[in-house]
């Protein structure tokens, strides 16, 4: 309540042009923003870049923002934030190439994991299923990708999506249900290229 | 045999225990940012219009849709009811002269 209360009071003096406020503003914000730009990067944006996007964006439009009771201002940065890298995904012409022999053995594992059905879940590194879920959403259209990560990988609900996005509920499943579709392609079409290479 | 949805879902749930990479802002990243948004103008009037553009691109051709099926409708309604030819009982050549025919 009380760190609610001192956001608040910060914001005032954010508005009133203290920049000793914006600093500690934006100080507060960073682990937030920085979580949900590296869950949504695009390949070929730096962190930093898009970070100062979503900061300069809030900064403008922090006239703009209206307190409401009940809902803290951490949700709108979130919101701010997801639709930059909405946009800076849109932005990206295409999808970057991945071939099965980019992977690294504990990476190939995974993936034969997730497409052969093995019974038990492979004992590599848990850093080496993370870059293959990351590089199997990369290869999905922008829209998909952020719903599964927002849904998956950050474990949030559909209303919170949907309050995110902007989207309603009902669509927030479809397109997630669709995106699991074509991330099951995605991973098949690699499988082939392995097949087809060996 | 688990299906993929399952597989995918063990997978995630090994993805998110990956040790986070640590969250550090780069050095001077708030100094550069504040020296950015003074010299930004507070919103650029390509972004009002990317955002209004959009919109109102969506308003004029949903009202556009509106008006010409309705005009299609009204049209068509008026091609129906209007006939070809005034019925030639109506008159009565004998009694009424003839620029009361057209």
């Amino acid at each position: 309540m009380t760190e609610t209360f001192a956001v608040q009071d910060c914001l005032s003096r954010v508005r009133s042009g203290d920049l000793a406020a914006a600093n500690s503003l934006i100080l507060h914000l960073s682990p937030l923003v920085q979580r949900l730009v590296r869950n949504h990067l695009p390949r070929r944006e730096s962190e930093e870049d898009l970070m100062q996007d979503v900061f300069l964006k809030l900064l403008q439009k922090l006239n703009s923002y209206q307190e409401r009771a009940g809902i803290p201002f951490e949700h709108w940065v979130s919101r701010l934030t997801v639709r930059t890298c909405l946009d800076a995904l849109r932005a990206e012409k295409a999808r970057p190439e991945w071939r099965f022999t980019d992977l690294n053995a504990g990476e190939a594992e995974w993936l034969d994991f997730l497409m052969k059905g093995q019974s038990t879940a492979p004992t590599s590194h848990s850093m080496d299923v993370k870059a293959v879920v990351m590089r199997l959403l990369a290869q999905l259209s922008p829209p998909d990708r952020l719903v599964l990560t927002l849904l998956d990988l950050e474990e949030r609900s559909t209303q919170e999506i949907a309050q995110i996005t902007g989207w309603t509920r009902p669509m927030v499943k479809m397109r997630a249900m669709r995106a699991r579709h074509k991330l099951r392609q995605i991973a098949r079409e690699l499988m082939k290229e392995d097949l087809t290479d060996s | 045999m688990k299906n993929f949805d399952q597989r995918w879902q063990t997978s995630i749930q090994a993805a998110r225990q990956a040790p986070a990479e640590p969250m550090e802002l780069p050095y001077g990243f708030t100094t550069r940012l504040l020296a950015r948004f003074h010299e930004a103008p507070a919103e650029t009037w390509s972004e009002v219009f990317a955002v209004l553009g959009l919109r109102a691109l969506f308003v004029t051709a949903s009202l556009f849709l509106v008006s010409a099926s309705f005009a299609a409708a009204h049209w068509y309604e008026f091609r129906i009811e209007t006939p070809a030819l005034e019925n030639p009982l109506s008159v009565n050549p004998l009694t009424e002269p003839f620029s009361s025919w057209l």
